[in-house]
Protein backbone atom coordinates (compact mmCIF):
# COMPACT_ATOMS: atom_id res chain seq x y z
CA UNK A 1 0.00 0.00 0.00
CA UNK A 2 2.97 2.68 1.09
CA UNK A 3 4.66 1.70 -2.18
CA UNK A 4 1.69 2.34 -3.85
CA UNK A 5 0.82 5.32 -2.87
CA UNK A 6 4.45 6.62 -3.41
CA UNK A 7 4.79 6.12 -7.27
CA UNK A 8 0.83 7.18 -7.10
CA UNK A 9 2.43 10.52 -5.59
CA UNK A 10 5.95 10.63 -7.54
CA UNK A 11 3.76 10.01 -11.28
CA UNK A 12 1.17 12.94 -10.15
CA UNK A 13 3.93 15.25 -8.94
CA UNK A 14 5.81 14.95 -11.95
CA UNK A 15 2.89 15.36 -14.54
CA UNK A 16 1.75 18.09 -12.17
CA UNK A 17 5.52 19.78 -12.65
CA UNK A 18 5.48 19.20 -16.74
CA UNK A 19 1.74 20.62 -17.23
CA UNK A 20 3.11 24.02 -14.86
CA UNK A 21 6.50 23.90 -17.24
CA UNK A 22 4.39 23.64 -20.25
CA UNK A 23 1.75 26.41 -19.52
CA UNK A 24 4.22 28.76 -18.16
CA UNK A 25 7.27 28.09 -20.75
CA UNK A 26 7.01 26.03 -23.76
CA UNK A 27 2.74 27.15 -24.77
CA UNK A 28 2.90 30.58 -27.00
CA UNK A 29 0.40 33.13 -25.89
CA UNK A 30 -2.80 33.28 -27.38
CA UNK A 31 -3.48 35.70 -29.94
CA UNK A 32 -7.32 36.86 -29.18
CA UNK A 33 -7.21 36.37 -25.73
CA UNK A 34 -3.78 36.88 -24.08
CA UNK A 35 -1.73 35.82 -21.70
CA UNK A 36 -5.25 35.38 -19.24
CA UNK A 37 -5.85 32.36 -21.63
CA UNK A 38 -2.87 30.38 -19.84
CA UNK A 39 -5.63 29.83 -17.07
CA UNK A 40 -7.27 27.28 -19.46
CA UNK A 41 -5.12 24.65 -19.10
CA UNK A 42 -5.75 24.33 -15.20
CA UNK A 43 -9.74 25.80 -15.54
CA UNK A 44 -10.83 23.37 -18.54
CA UNK A 45 -9.20 19.63 -17.03
CA UNK A 46 -10.96 21.26 -13.04
CA UNK A 47 -14.47 22.04 -14.69
CA UNK A 48 -14.69 18.55 -17.07
CA UNK A 49 -13.78 16.78 -13.83
CA UNK A 50 -15.90 18.57 -11.71
CA UNK A 51 -18.80 16.78 -13.30
CA UNK A 52 -17.94 13.18 -12.77
CA UNK A 53 -18.46 13.13 -8.78
CA UNK A 54 -22.68 14.06 -9.73
CA UNK A 55 -22.31 10.16 -11.17
CA UNK A 56 -20.19 8.72 -8.89
CA UNK A 57 -22.37 10.19 -6.09
CA UNK A 58 -25.63 9.25 -7.72
CA UNK A 59 -24.58 5.59 -8.31
CA UNK A 60 -22.67 5.21 -4.87
CA UNK A 61 -25.53 6.72 -2.92
CA UNK A 62 -28.04 4.46 -4.71
CA UNK A 63 -25.60 1.51 -3.67
CA UNK A 64 -25.52 2.21 -0.43
CA UNK A 65 -29.45 2.41 0.34
CA UNK A 66 -30.03 -0.67 -1.14
CA UNK A 67 -26.60 -2.91 0.14
CA UNK A 68 -26.45 -0.60 3.27
CA UNK A 69 -22.82 -0.96 2.78
CA UNK A 70 -20.87 2.01 4.60
CA UNK A 71 -18.06 1.87 1.45
CA UNK A 72 -20.35 3.34 -0.58
CA UNK A 73 -21.41 6.00 2.13
CA UNK A 74 -17.81 6.74 2.38
CA UNK A 75 -17.23 7.09 -1.56
CA UNK A 76 -20.14 9.06 -1.94
CA UNK A 77 -18.74 11.65 0.57
CA UNK A 78 -15.09 11.68 -0.72
CA UNK A 79 -16.09 12.55 -3.99
CA UNK A 80 -18.60 15.10 -3.22
CA UNK A 81 -15.37 16.42 -0.87
CA UNK A 82 -13.40 16.10 -3.78
CA UNK A 83 -16.48 17.67 -6.27
CA UNK A 84 -16.96 20.70 -4.00
CA UNK A 85 -13.00 21.51 -4.20
CA UNK A 86 -12.85 21.00 -8.15
CA UNK A 87 -15.98 23.07 -8.34
CA UNK A 88 -14.38 25.82 -6.31
CA UNK A 89 -11.66 26.48 -8.16
CA UNK A 90 -13.32 25.92 -11.54
CA UNK A 91 -15.79 28.77 -10.50
CA UNK A 92 -12.77 30.95 -9.35
CA UNK A 93 -10.70 30.16 -12.53
CA UNK A 94 -13.63 30.76 -14.32
CA UNK A 95 -14.39 33.92 -13.24
CA UNK A 96 -10.46 35.05 -13.38
CA UNK A 97 -10.88 34.40 -17.02
CA UNK A 98 -13.54 36.10 -17.52
CA UNK A 99 -12.70 39.74 -16.01
CA UNK A 100 -10.28 40.37 -19.04
CA UNK A 101 -12.07 38.29 -21.30
CA UNK A 102 -15.94 39.36 -20.70
CA UNK A 103 -15.36 41.89 -19.30
CA UNK A 104 -17.31 40.95 -15.87
CA UNK A 105 -16.60 38.11 -13.28
CA UNK A 106 -19.90 36.14 -13.77
CA UNK A 107 -22.32 35.60 -15.82
CA UNK A 108 -26.16 33.99 -16.06
CA UNK A 109 -24.60 31.21 -18.66
CA UNK A 110 -26.29 27.52 -18.31
CA UNK A 111 -23.15 25.91 -17.76
CA UNK A 112 -22.13 29.20 -14.72
CA UNK A 113 -25.46 28.33 -13.28
CA UNK A 114 -25.35 24.69 -13.32
CA UNK A 115 -21.42 24.64 -11.95
CA UNK A 116 -22.88 27.30 -8.85
CA UNK A 117 -25.75 24.62 -7.98
CA UNK A 118 -23.64 22.08 -7.86
CA UNK A 119 -21.53 24.13 -5.43
CA UNK A 120 -24.52 24.57 -3.35
CA UNK A 121 -25.92 21.10 -3.51
CA UNK A 122 -22.50 20.00 -2.22
CA UNK A 123 -22.75 22.26 0.71
CA UNK A 124 -25.86 20.87 1.46
CA UNK A 125 -24.39 17.35 1.41
CA UNK A 126 -22.00 18.28 3.57
CA UNK A 127 -23.68 20.25 5.88
CA UNK A 128 -26.36 17.14 6.87
CA UNK A 129 -23.57 14.91 7.44
CA UNK A 130 -22.41 17.69 10.20
CA UNK A 131 -25.64 18.48 11.69
CA UNK A 132 -26.77 14.38 11.71
CA UNK A 133 -25.58 12.78 14.86
CA UNK A 134 -26.84 9.18 14.48
CA UNK A 135 -24.01 7.37 12.05
CA UNK A 136 -26.69 5.31 10.07
CA UNK A 137 -29.14 8.47 9.82
CA UNK A 138 -26.38 10.79 8.81
CA UNK A 139 -25.33 8.08 5.88
CA UNK A 140 -29.03 7.84 4.63
CA UNK A 141 -29.57 11.34 4.97
CA UNK A 142 -26.55 12.35 2.70
CA UNK A 143 -27.25 10.04 0.24
CA UNK A 144 -30.77 11.10 -0.32
CA UNK A 145 -29.35 14.76 -0.69
CA UNK A 146 -26.70 12.60 -2.96
CA UNK A 147 -29.08 11.77 -5.08
CA UNK A 148 -31.84 14.59 -5.56
CA UNK A 149 -29.13 17.02 -5.74
CA UNK A 150 -27.11 14.87 -8.86
CA UNK A 151 -30.78 14.95 -10.54
CA UNK A 152 -31.23 18.25 -9.55
CA UNK A 153 -27.72 19.21 -10.98
CA UNK A 154 -29.19 17.96 -14.50
CA UNK A 155 -32.12 19.62 -14.07
CA UNK A 156 -30.78 23.14 -13.83
CA UNK A 157 -28.74 22.73 -16.76
CA UNK A 158 -31.37 21.80 -19.02
CA UNK A 159 -33.98 24.38 -17.05
CA UNK A 160 -31.28 27.26 -17.92
CA UNK A 161 -30.10 25.74 -21.54
CA UNK A 162 -34.20 25.95 -22.42
CA UNK A 163 -35.17 28.91 -21.14
CA UNK A 164 -31.77 31.21 -20.61
CA UNK A 165 -29.89 31.21 -23.52
CA UNK A 166 -27.31 34.32 -23.05
CA UNK A 167 -25.10 32.92 -25.28
CA UNK A 168 -23.42 30.04 -26.81
CA UNK A 169 -22.55 27.17 -23.46
CA UNK A 170 -19.50 26.29 -26.42
CA UNK A 171 -17.73 29.56 -25.37
CA UNK A 172 -16.28 28.28 -22.07
CA UNK A 173 -15.45 24.88 -22.95
CA UNK A 174 -12.40 23.81 -24.92
CA UNK A 175 -14.28 25.39 -28.44
CA UNK A 176 -11.55 27.91 -28.30
CA UNK A 177 -8.28 25.54 -28.26
CA UNK A 178 -9.65 23.37 -31.02
CA UNK A 179 -9.03 26.03 -33.41
CA UNK A 180 -5.63 26.54 -32.37
CA UNK A 181 -2.84 24.65 -34.63
CA UNK A 182 0.29 24.77 -32.55
CA UNK A 183 1.21 20.89 -31.34
CA UNK A 184 2.66 22.69 -27.87
CA UNK A 185 -0.92 23.87 -26.99
CA UNK A 186 -2.31 20.28 -27.58
CA UNK A 187 0.28 18.66 -25.78
CA UNK A 188 -0.28 21.17 -22.97
CA UNK A 189 -3.93 20.61 -22.57
CA UNK A 190 -3.35 16.46 -22.68
CA UNK A 191 -0.69 16.80 -19.78
CA UNK A 192 -2.70 18.78 -17.69
CA UNK A 193 -5.59 16.99 -18.05
CA UNK A 194 -3.25 13.75 -16.61
CA UNK A 195 -1.90 15.78 -14.33
CA UNK A 196 -5.10 17.28 -12.94
CA UNK A 197 -6.92 13.34 -13.51
CA UNK A 198 -4.56 12.18 -11.28
CA UNK A 199 -4.76 14.56 -8.52
CA UNK A 200 -8.68 14.11 -8.70
CA UNK A 201 -8.48 9.98 -8.64
CA UNK A 202 -6.06 10.34 -5.71
CA UNK A 203 -7.44 12.77 -3.35
CA UNK A 204 -11.08 10.65 -3.68
CA UNK A 205 -9.71 7.45 -3.02
CA UNK A 206 -7.29 9.25 -0.06
CA UNK A 207 -10.21 10.39 1.42
CA UNK A 208 -11.92 7.71 1.13
CA UNK A 209 -9.49 5.68 2.64
CA UNK A 210 -9.41 7.97 5.41
CA UNK A 211 -12.71 8.00 6.33
CA UNK A 212 -12.47 3.96 6.26
CA UNK A 213 -9.76 4.59 9.39
CA UNK A 214 -11.64 6.79 10.59
CA UNK A 215 -14.74 4.76 11.01
CA UNK A 216 -12.47 1.63 12.39
CA UNK A 217 -11.37 3.71 15.10
CA UNK A 218 -14.85 4.60 15.97
CA UNK A 219 -15.98 1.23 15.90
CA UNK A 220 -12.89 0.23 18.21
CA UNK A 221 -13.63 2.69 20.58
CA UNK A 222 -17.11 1.69 20.86
CA UNK A 223 -15.93 -1.99 21.42
CA UNK A 224 -13.32 -0.23 24.27
CA UNK A 225 -15.97 1.45 25.94
CA UNK A 226 -18.13 -1.57 26.47
CA UNK A 227 -15.33 -3.76 27.58
CA UNK A 228 -14.31 -1.65 29.93
CA UNK A 229 -18.22 -0.98 30.99
CA UNK A 230 -18.09 -5.02 31.14
CA UNK A 231 -15.26 -5.27 33.27
CA UNK A 232 -16.43 -2.31 35.77
CA UNK A 233 -19.56 -4.66 36.69
CA UNK B 1 -56.08 0.81 -2.86
CA UNK B 2 -59.47 2.09 -1.35
CA UNK B 3 -57.30 2.06 2.22
CA UNK B 4 -54.22 3.56 0.91
CA UNK B 5 -55.92 6.22 -0.10
CA UNK B 6 -57.82 6.70 2.99
CA UNK B 7 -54.75 7.10 4.90
CA UNK B 8 -53.51 9.53 2.61
CA UNK B 9 -56.41 11.67 3.58
CA UNK B 10 -56.61 11.13 6.93
CA UNK B 11 -53.02 12.22 7.57
CA UNK B 12 -53.73 15.31 5.36
CA UNK B 13 -57.29 15.90 6.63
CA UNK B 14 -55.58 16.27 10.03
CA UNK B 15 -52.86 18.84 9.20
CA UNK B 16 -55.41 20.74 7.43
CA UNK B 17 -57.74 20.61 10.42
CA UNK B 18 -55.04 21.86 12.87
CA UNK B 19 -54.55 24.69 10.96
CA UNK B 20 -58.15 25.79 10.12
CA UNK B 21 -58.21 25.34 14.11
CA UNK B 22 -55.51 27.45 14.87
CA UNK B 23 -54.33 29.47 11.82
CA UNK B 24 -51.48 30.17 12.90
CA UNK B 25 -49.34 29.58 9.75
CA UNK B 26 -51.79 31.63 7.77
CA UNK B 27 -51.66 34.76 9.31
CA UNK B 28 -47.85 34.86 9.36
CA UNK B 29 -47.63 33.57 6.48
CA UNK B 30 -49.60 36.73 4.93
CA UNK B 31 -47.82 39.11 7.06
CA UNK B 32 -44.64 38.22 5.62
CA UNK B 33 -45.81 37.87 1.77
CA UNK B 34 -47.27 41.44 2.48
CA UNK B 35 -43.64 42.69 3.94
CA UNK B 36 -42.27 41.44 1.03
CA UNK B 37 -44.27 42.79 -1.71
CA UNK B 38 -43.76 45.84 0.18
CA UNK B 39 -39.85 45.72 -0.14
CA UNK B 40 -40.06 44.59 -3.56
CA UNK B 41 -42.15 47.35 -4.90
CA UNK B 42 -38.78 49.69 -5.44
CA UNK B 43 -37.73 46.90 -7.66
CA UNK B 44 -40.71 48.35 -10.23
CA UNK B 45 -40.30 51.63 -10.96
CA UNK B 46 -43.47 52.90 -12.56
CA UNK B 47 -41.54 54.32 -15.20
CA UNK B 48 -40.20 51.05 -17.13
CA UNK B 49 -41.86 49.15 -19.55
CA UNK B 50 -44.50 47.08 -19.93
CA UNK B 51 -42.00 43.86 -20.25
CA UNK B 52 -39.69 45.15 -17.49
CA UNK B 53 -42.61 45.23 -15.19
CA UNK B 54 -44.11 41.50 -15.79
CA UNK B 55 -40.43 39.88 -16.03
CA UNK B 56 -39.55 41.62 -12.60
CA UNK B 57 -43.46 40.95 -11.36
CA UNK B 58 -42.85 37.17 -11.75
CA UNK B 59 -39.79 36.83 -10.08
CA UNK B 60 -40.85 38.90 -7.17
CA UNK B 61 -43.77 36.74 -6.92
CA UNK B 62 -42.25 33.00 -6.86
CA UNK B 63 -39.36 34.54 -4.57
CA UNK B 64 -42.24 35.28 -2.41
CA UNK B 65 -43.92 31.83 -2.71
CA UNK B 66 -40.26 30.62 -1.99
CA UNK B 67 -40.04 31.76 1.11
CA UNK B 68 -43.79 30.91 1.90
CA UNK B 69 -42.88 27.47 1.08
CA UNK B 70 -40.02 27.20 3.80
CA UNK B 71 -42.26 28.64 5.95
CA UNK B 72 -45.45 25.95 6.19
CA UNK B 73 -43.03 22.71 5.26
CA UNK B 74 -40.98 23.32 7.94
CA UNK B 75 -44.04 24.28 9.95
CA UNK B 76 -45.84 20.85 8.85
CA UNK B 77 -42.62 19.07 10.70
CA UNK B 78 -42.16 20.92 12.98
CA UNK B 79 -45.87 20.34 14.87
CA UNK B 80 -45.10 17.00 14.49
CA UNK B 81 -41.56 16.59 15.80
CA UNK B 82 -42.65 18.90 19.19
CA UNK B 83 -45.86 17.12 20.10
CA UNK B 84 -44.13 13.84 19.21
CA UNK B 85 -46.55 13.65 16.70
CA UNK B 86 -44.27 11.91 14.13
CA UNK B 87 -43.13 9.39 16.52
CA UNK B 88 -46.95 8.21 16.15
CA UNK B 89 -47.07 8.51 12.40
CA UNK B 90 -43.91 6.14 12.20
CA UNK B 91 -45.41 3.64 14.52
CA UNK B 92 -49.04 3.54 12.02
CA UNK B 93 -49.72 0.64 10.29
CA UNK B 94 -49.14 2.35 7.16
CA UNK B 95 -46.85 2.81 4.43
CA UNK B 96 -44.50 5.41 4.34
CA UNK B 97 -45.04 6.74 1.22
CA UNK B 98 -48.44 7.17 2.59
CA UNK B 99 -47.49 9.19 5.40
CA UNK B 100 -45.72 11.52 2.33
CA UNK B 101 -48.32 11.44 0.16
CA UNK B 102 -50.48 12.97 3.21
CA UNK B 103 -48.24 15.50 4.07
CA UNK B 104 -47.91 16.54 0.23
CA UNK B 105 -51.11 17.19 -0.01
CA UNK B 106 -52.00 19.02 3.00
CA UNK B 107 -48.88 21.26 1.73
CA UNK B 108 -49.90 21.59 -1.36
CA UNK B 109 -53.71 22.30 -0.25
CA UNK B 110 -51.54 25.63 2.51
CA UNK B 111 -49.36 26.34 -0.80
CA UNK B 112 -52.32 27.18 -2.67
CA UNK B 113 -54.47 28.91 -0.25
CA UNK B 114 -51.12 31.13 0.01
CA UNK B 115 -51.14 31.84 -3.33
CA UNK B 116 -54.70 32.30 -3.86
CA UNK B 117 -53.92 35.10 -1.48
CA UNK B 118 -51.05 36.13 -2.83
CA UNK B 119 -51.91 36.12 -7.07
CA UNK B 120 -54.39 38.67 -6.40
CA UNK B 121 -52.86 41.08 -4.21
CA UNK B 122 -49.74 41.14 -6.70
CA UNK B 123 -52.04 41.94 -9.62
CA UNK B 124 -53.52 44.82 -7.88
CA UNK B 125 -50.80 46.64 -6.32
CA UNK B 126 -48.26 45.77 -9.12
CA UNK B 127 -50.87 46.09 -12.42
CA UNK B 128 -50.76 43.26 -13.92
CA UNK B 129 -53.22 40.41 -15.06
CA UNK B 130 -52.07 37.10 -12.64
CA UNK B 131 -55.16 35.96 -12.24
CA UNK B 132 -55.63 34.20 -15.60
CA UNK B 133 -55.91 30.25 -16.30
CA UNK B 134 -52.94 30.12 -18.05
CA UNK B 135 -51.23 31.54 -14.33
CA UNK B 136 -53.24 28.24 -12.81
CA UNK B 137 -52.04 26.11 -15.29
CA UNK B 138 -48.07 27.08 -14.54
CA UNK B 139 -49.02 27.36 -10.61
CA UNK B 140 -50.32 23.94 -9.75
CA UNK B 141 -47.68 21.92 -10.96
CA UNK B 142 -45.06 24.48 -9.81
CA UNK B 143 -46.60 24.35 -6.41
CA UNK B 144 -46.91 20.22 -6.46
CA UNK B 145 -43.18 20.11 -7.01
CA UNK B 146 -41.94 22.52 -4.17
CA UNK B 147 -44.65 21.23 -1.67
CA UNK B 148 -42.71 17.58 -3.08
CA UNK B 149 -39.46 18.11 -2.42
CA UNK B 150 -39.99 20.51 0.59
CA UNK B 151 -41.75 17.79 2.02
CA UNK B 152 -38.97 15.62 1.57
CA UNK B 153 -36.46 18.14 3.11
CA UNK B 154 -38.24 19.35 5.90
CA UNK B 155 -39.09 15.57 7.35
CA UNK B 156 -34.83 15.02 7.43
CA UNK B 157 -33.86 18.25 8.68
CA UNK B 158 -36.15 18.50 11.33
CA UNK B 159 -34.09 15.08 12.60
CA UNK B 160 -31.41 17.04 13.00
CA UNK B 161 -29.40 19.45 15.20
CA UNK B 162 -30.20 22.63 13.20
CA UNK B 163 -33.33 22.33 11.41
CA UNK B 164 -33.66 25.65 10.93
CA UNK B 165 -30.39 26.31 8.95
CA UNK B 166 -30.30 23.20 7.46
CA UNK B 167 -33.80 23.13 5.77
CA UNK B 168 -33.41 26.09 3.09
CA UNK B 169 -29.78 24.88 2.47
CA UNK B 170 -31.25 21.67 1.36
CA UNK B 171 -34.49 23.13 -0.12
CA UNK B 172 -33.65 26.06 -2.10
CA UNK B 173 -31.15 24.52 -4.49
CA UNK B 174 -33.28 21.66 -4.88
CA UNK B 175 -36.52 23.93 -6.41
CA UNK B 176 -34.14 26.34 -8.14
CA UNK B 177 -35.36 24.16 -11.40
CA UNK B 178 -38.87 24.53 -10.39
CA UNK B 179 -38.83 27.71 -9.58
CA UNK B 180 -36.52 29.16 -12.78
CA UNK B 181 -39.02 27.60 -14.97
CA UNK B 182 -42.29 28.93 -12.95
CA UNK B 183 -40.76 32.63 -13.56
CA UNK B 184 -40.03 31.62 -17.17
CA UNK B 185 -43.87 30.40 -17.76
CA UNK B 186 -45.09 33.22 -15.95
CA UNK B 187 -43.23 35.72 -17.84
CA UNK B 188 -44.41 34.65 -20.95
CA UNK B 189 -47.75 34.60 -19.88
CA UNK B 190 -47.96 37.97 -18.53
CA UNK B 191 -46.45 38.85 -22.04
CA UNK B 192 -49.30 36.93 -23.82
CA UNK B 193 -47.17 34.14 -25.15
CA UNK B 194 -49.94 31.89 -26.04
CA UNK B 195 -49.94 28.23 -28.48
CA UNK B 196 -47.71 25.69 -28.60
CA UNK B 197 -44.64 27.82 -26.79
CA UNK B 198 -46.24 28.57 -23.47
CA UNK B 199 -47.36 25.01 -22.90
CA UNK B 200 -44.18 23.20 -23.90
CA UNK B 201 -42.53 25.51 -20.91
CA UNK B 202 -45.91 23.85 -18.96
CA UNK B 203 -45.38 20.63 -19.77
CA UNK B 204 -41.91 20.93 -18.83
CA UNK B 205 -42.38 22.03 -15.35
CA UNK B 206 -45.40 19.37 -15.20
CA UNK B 207 -42.92 17.09 -16.04
CA UNK B 208 -40.37 18.09 -13.92
CA UNK B 209 -42.55 18.53 -10.59
CA UNK B 210 -43.99 14.98 -11.12
CA UNK B 211 -40.28 13.62 -11.52
CA UNK B 212 -39.25 15.28 -8.11
CA UNK B 213 -42.04 14.26 -6.35
CA UNK B 214 -42.35 10.78 -7.24
CA UNK B 215 -38.22 10.64 -6.53
CA UNK B 216 -38.68 11.92 -3.33
CA UNK B 217 -41.93 9.95 -2.23
CA UNK B 218 -39.29 6.67 -2.94
CA UNK B 219 -36.59 8.65 -1.03
CA UNK B 220 -38.54 9.54 1.90
CA UNK B 221 -39.27 5.38 2.83
CA UNK B 222 -35.11 5.32 2.97
CA UNK B 223 -35.08 8.55 5.19
CA UNK B 224 -37.88 7.50 7.56
CA UNK B 225 -36.39 3.91 7.41
CA UNK B 226 -35.60 3.72 11.13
Amino acid sequence: MLLQNRIMLTVMAIALMASLYLIFIVVPTDVNLGVSQRIFYIHVPLAVLSLIPPLIVFTTSAMYLSSKASKWDRIAHSSVEVGLLFTTLALITGSIWARPTWGVWWTWDPVLTTFLMLWLVYLGYLLIRSYSTDPDRRARFSAIVGILGSVNALAVYLASELWRTIHPGKVIGPAAEENALDPSIQLGILVSFIAIFLLFAYSIIFRARLHATVDQIASLRSQLDDLSHDTNH
Amino acid sequence: MKTYFTQILTISGKDIRLEIRTRQMAVSVIVIIVALLVVANLAIPNTTTTTTVYSTTATVVWLCMLIASFLVVMRSFIIEHDQIGFQGLTMCPVPRDAIYLGKVISNLVFLLAIESVLFPLSSILFNIPLLTLTIVAITVPATLGIAGAGTLFAAMSVNTKAREILLPVLFFPAVIPIILAAIDATQRALQGTTGSALWQDIGVLAVLSIAITTTSAILFTFAMDE
